[in-house]
């Protein structure tokens, strides 16, 4: 019945049984064992938890406990792109839960909800230590800073599977496909700091020239 | 290679960077610099140099400090000071190069400052040194004391800096005249419980075991800090080394030593570069057997953590360390007796085992004099919010909360007016505006109904608004609660439901008075501190802002115009230039109007989205 | 060995050293409520309903602590209803009323604390487990086979077979059904089957009597496990 359920779930039982033996065979490392697997195969597929429950001698209870307590461990596939916004404090106090909000939108899903076309999954995150530039959004790993709702359409179109099959067409040279025309709007609040500095200078002044 | 060796060729290497003669460029390429976009400046570097036809060394480096100012890249052409640049973009950067270092116009415009190093430096006219600006000029780098200066992926740099002198002085001295300089310098935990470091140690030396664990608590959960993610980003030998160190004053001549580094799983560069350090640490020597030729064996290896804020607490950790899921363990046998695998354990912050070189290098004497009477030393802050000047900061303990706000952070952005100061994380209270001129230390703040925490320092203005602070850390920690125990479980989901009920207009008094008594009784019956410190900041919001939980309730008004049930967004036709932005970014087709004309938000379609807030160009939208 | 001296309420009694504060409490007639503790498992500390407060000097600073886990000091002062002590006890039952309003005992323990109306909106969708974990400690320390265990973190904790499926290693000895305070978990027969976290097992007859009294897959578990044969037994614990 396993070799089923892992053809079917296409698991590659060598790989599991490799990041065991990476992890020196040790039920200590069973959440970095956990991690590697899912971070090929974005979620953590019965199989691989069946093989380490086998080959690390625990009970199935337990590799279930470990599996569902921690958030960075997911049951349930991902989507192809992760998109996760920082709802730390410093990105909530600059509007955070907005720009979750318009994700939320566009995507037309929840938080950690994957879209139908299993192209985008949303996920919120409690600081990556980015604070400074708050708010933080990262897509694939990649961490932008001075994010803003506004420029939330724009950053999914880029990478929309339309965006895609654009950018190849365009490497192979040929007639690009017309993508929705993503308007490049500059936001008002403090997208680029020089803008900051200059609204600064100006609230500054205005203060200033107030309390002459 | 032998240590004396080493250190001779560690420190030409470096000598020889410094009086390079061909250019080198340093990029801040920590987490915070890469968020700000110097990856794009690294990957295009070698492309621009070259059409340049120049020939320079690009060193990544970790964070300094002023990650407001990010992406920070220093020029250090040859026979000039390294000249550090602020928000570098791609056409700055190209705009560097031509002009620096092919032309000779140093821009000092651009630069934010020189980075003093090496014992005599010029200056330049025009071009301030960087630690005189404002936001470091009250700075005092012990932890931080190679961040943003080193490659940390090179150890011939920490070596260059004095790294592992203090190991080897160590090993000349016995483990309990070590715990006694510990004891000496006065270094208390800068994980956020600031218990006395030299009695933790020692009670751990002193406890039955066959083994000593030795941590290191990398899981900085607390959202809003980020001091260890820079440490071990930008410094990771800093750690190992202070680990290494008191893994020999615990464990010398009593039991054997293993240590393990915990580091939250969303730190993955972290991780990186901690891997890539102890890799180098073991290539030469200083970790496994014999270290140093002193006899003394160590090996240290990191774990990872699975997202969960609770596993921050020290018995959760160990669980987690065991492959288990991280629930925590009443405390009432300590971890010092039996923590991991029942064995006698010391986990320490990652900032504190930073500190301990450089007790052991400069002497307890000189740690001591540093801070207040009750906390010596210095803390690093990560200060953000609503300041100008964002980042990570270091200072003597005993800085006042206004000097940190007005002088070091350089005043609330946009001109607004203060209202408070959060610290300690979801642990810690706020503090209102009226007692900024406390000094900040252990003592003081807990004094007030906060704390030190792990030293987040989340600066709050007139547009923040005091229930949605106390809604948000308890949703925060109703997430990260692992569910064990009765009152932090249900007391937070409870807290959730009545502060989201009073930010929706929809509160009672008497919910103030019930917010109250389900604190006190979570803070003595939670089983961990997680539990007992949560109701801190629904506590100290009703303390000092009893006047925003009356006015949501009897008023339903947010006077900081954040509750989105409590405000609306309407366009001041005077203002409003009919630019047609709003209308384009509406996702509810709510903001409407003919082009050049005054524009109007239809009410009820309305969703309270606030782009058009933020693409409006000439201020014409308000809330209210 | 030497005996502690503690009081408790007043009263002066020994102790022996590494004692739990709650069993010496108990053995001197002090009544402390409990819902997640139990003799045969490890205390945890879960329900917080037998916390005491302590102190090691009169007028001394005192602590709250749960007396299911606190090793006896010598020397140490106990209020097992002190003010702060009523308060947890209070808010706990109140919380857990609020959450599992038809929980089995639950509304007359609170009842006692004079909680009969919680203050917040009462729960539909907890059933009735409290979350005590006697159920998942039993299986593990008692049974020895751990088919059960905890899922998810928090507000969405549960107990429950490994990912809420039919444990492959669950024995359906009803271990887990008799302790639980609640009613949480049910077991039902019919005929020769029982059922039990969603598990169906056939029972076998007793030799001597006719009676089907245990599932086949038990008996087998404990023939491996003591190496006793299977037919030796096949006989119902009355008839042995």
């Amino acid at each position: 019945m396993g070799q089923e359920i892992s053809a079917k779930e296409n698991v590659d039982l060598k790989f599991v049984d490799e990041v065991i033996g990476r992890w020196y065979s040790d039920p200590a490392y069973l959440i970095p064992m956990m991690q590697d697997i899912q971070a090929r195969y974005t979620y953590l597929p019965r199989p691989a938890l069946l093989l380490l429950q086998e080959k690390l001698n625990l009970p199935l209870a337990r590799v279930s406990e470990v599996a569902t307590f921690y958030r960075a461990l997911s049951l349930k596939p991902k989507g192809k792109h992760l998109v996760h916004v920082c709802l730390g404090t410093a990105c909530h106090l600059r509007g955070g839960p907005r720009i979750a909000d318009a994700f939320k939108r566009e995507l037309e899903v929840e938080v950690d909800e994957t879209t139908k076309d299993g192209e985008f999954t949303l996920q919120t995150v409690n600081c990556v230590g980015a604070c400074a530039l708050a708010p933080v959004v990262i897509i694939d790993g990649n961490v932008t800073g001075r994010m803003d709702a506004s420029k939330v359409k724009q950053m999914l179109a880029k990478l929309s599977p339309a965006a895609a099959k654009a950018a190849q067409a365009a490497k192979a040279g040929k007639p690009e496909t017309k993508a929705e025309p993503a308007r490049p709007v500059k936001a008002k609040k403090a997208s680029s700091p020089a803008r900051a500095s200059k609204l600064l200078k100006k609230s500054k002044a205005k203060i200033a020239s107030r309390k002459k | 290679m032998d240590f004396k060796a080493l250190q001779e060729k560690s420190r030409r290497e470096y000598q020889a960077r410094l009086n390079s003669e061909v250019p080198v460029i340093y990029v801040g390429a920590a987490t915070c610099g890469l968020a700000a976009g110097a990856g794009e400046l690294l990957k295009m570097l070698p492309s621009e140099l070259s059409a340049l036809k120049l020939k320079a060394e690009v060193v990544p480096v970790g964070c300094i400090g002023p990650c407001c100012f990010e992406p920070l890249v220093d020029i250090q052409k040859p026979g000039k000071p390294r000249i550090c640049y602020k928000q570098v973009t791609p056409r700055i950067l190209k705009t560097l190069l031509q002009d620096c270092l092919v032309n000779d116009n140093l821009h000092p415009e651009l630069a934010l400052g020189i980075v003093g190093e090496g014992p005599a430096f010029r200056g330049i006219d025009g071009i301030p040194l960087l630690f005189d600006h404002q936001m470091l000029k009250g700075q005092m780098r012990v932890a931080l004391r190679n961040c943003g200066y080193i490659d940390p992926t090179r150890i011939e740099d920490y070596i260059a800096r004095g790294g592992y002198i203090g190991l080897e002085k160590a090993f000349r001295m016995k483990p309990e005249e070590i715990i006694d300089w510990i004891k000496k310098s006065g270094l208390r935990g800068r994980g956020g419980g600031g218990f006395g470091t030299a009695r933790k140690w020692d009670s751990v030396r002193k406890a039955e075991g066959s083994v000593k664990y030795i941590l290191c608590n990398g899981d900085e959960g607390d959202p809003g800090a980020f001091m260890d993610r820079s440490t071990m980003e930008s410094d990771p030998h800093s750690v190992i080394e202070g680990q290494l160190i008191a893994a020999y004053a615990i464990s010398s001549g009593k039991a054997r030593a293993e240590g393990y580094i915990y580091v939250r799983n969303e730190y993955p560069l972290a991780v990186k570069n901690l891997a890539l350090a102890l890799e180098q640490a073991r290539q030469y020597g200083f970790l496994g057997k014999n270290i140093l030729g002193s006899g003394f064996d160590f090996e240290l290896r990191i774990n990872r953590g699975g997202g969960a804020f609770v596993c921050g607490e020290s018995s959760a950790l160990m669980r987690s360390l065991e492959g288990k899921a991280g629930e925590p363990r009443q405390k009432y046998i300590h971890a010092s007796d039996k923590g991991l695998w029942e064995q006698p354990t010391n986990l320490n912050n990652v900032e504190t085992y930073a500190c301990v070189p450089e007790i052991i290098n400069r002497g307890p004497e000189w740690f001591a004099g540093i801070g207040t009477k009750g906390s010596k030393g210095t803390k690093v802050f990560s200060l953000v919010g609503k300041v100008n000047y964002t980042g990570l900061v270091e200072v003597p303990m005993g800085v006042t909360l206004r000097d940190m706000v007005v002088k070091i952070g350089g005043g609330i952005r946009g001109g607004k007016k203060v209202k408070a100061v959060q610290t300690g994380g979801p642990s810690g209270g706020v503090i209102p505006e009226s007692l900024f001129d406390l000094q900040v230390d252990f003592d003081e703040l807990a004094r007030v109904g906060s704390m030190m925490g792990s030293g987040g320092m989340i600066v709050m203005s007139e547009e923040d608004c005091m229930v949605d602070v106390a809604l948000y850390y308890v949703k925060f920690l109703e997430q990260e609660s692992c569910g064990k125990c009765v009152p932090c479980r249900e007391g937070l989901r409870r807290m959730k439901n009545i502060l989201s009920r009073i930010t929706e207009g929809k509160g009672a008094m008497e919910d103030v008075a019930l917010l109250y008594e389900l604190g006190q009784a979570m803070q003595i019956g939670s089983l961990c501190g997680l539990g007992q410190s949560a109701p801190n900041p629904v506590l100290s919001t009703i303390k000092y802002f009893r006047k925003e939980y009356e006015q949501h309730i009897l008023e339903k008004k947010c006077c900081a115009g954040v509750c989105t049930a409590l405000i609306s967004y309407s366009i001041d036709p005077q203002t409003c230039n009919g630019c047609h932005l709003c209308e384009i970014h509406c996702p509810t087709g709510a903001a409407k109007g003919e082009k050049k004309k005054p524009h109007v938000i239809n009410q009820e379609l309305c969703i309270k989205c606030g782009i058009c807030c933020d693409v409006c160009r000439q201020d014409a939208v308000l809330k209210k | 060995m030497d005996k502690l001296k503690i009081q408790i309420d007043g009263k002066q009694v020994e102790a022996e050293k590494g004692e739990y504060l709650l069993g010496v409490c108990r053995r001197n007639g002090f009544a402390i409520p409990t819902l997640c503790h139990n003799d045969q498992v490890t205390p945890e500390g879960r329900c917080r309903l037998c916390v005491c407060e302590i102190r090691w000097e009169p007028g001394g600073r005192s602590r709250i602590v749960a007396s299911c886990l606190y090793p006896v000091d010598d020397g140490l002062i106990v209020e097992t209803h002190s003010d702060k002590v009523m308060l947890v006890r209070k808010t706990v039952l109140e919380l857990l009323l609020a959450r599992n309003p038809e929980a089995e005992g639950l509304p007359e323990l609170a009842a006692e604390y004079g909680i009969t109306k919680p203050r917040y909106p009462l729960d539909t969708d907890y059933g009735k487990c409290i979350l005590c974990g006697l159920c998942v400690q039993t299986c593990r320390e008692v049974v020895g086979v751990e088919a059960l265990g905890y899922l998810m973190r928090g507000v969405t904790k549960k107990v429950g077979p490994a990912f809420m499926e039919p444990s492959p290693v669950c024995i359906g000895c009803g271990a887990c059904a008799f302790v639980c305070p609640t009613g949480h978990i049910i077991m039902t027969e019919q005929g020769d089957e029982r059922k039990i976290w969603g598990k169906t097992f056939k029972l076998e007859k007793c030799g001597k009597c006719g009676r089907f009294y245990a599932p086949k897959f038990e008996l087998e578990w404990m023939s491996r496990l003591t190496g006793v044969p299977y037919e030796k037994l096949k006989v119902c614990p009355d008839c042995r």
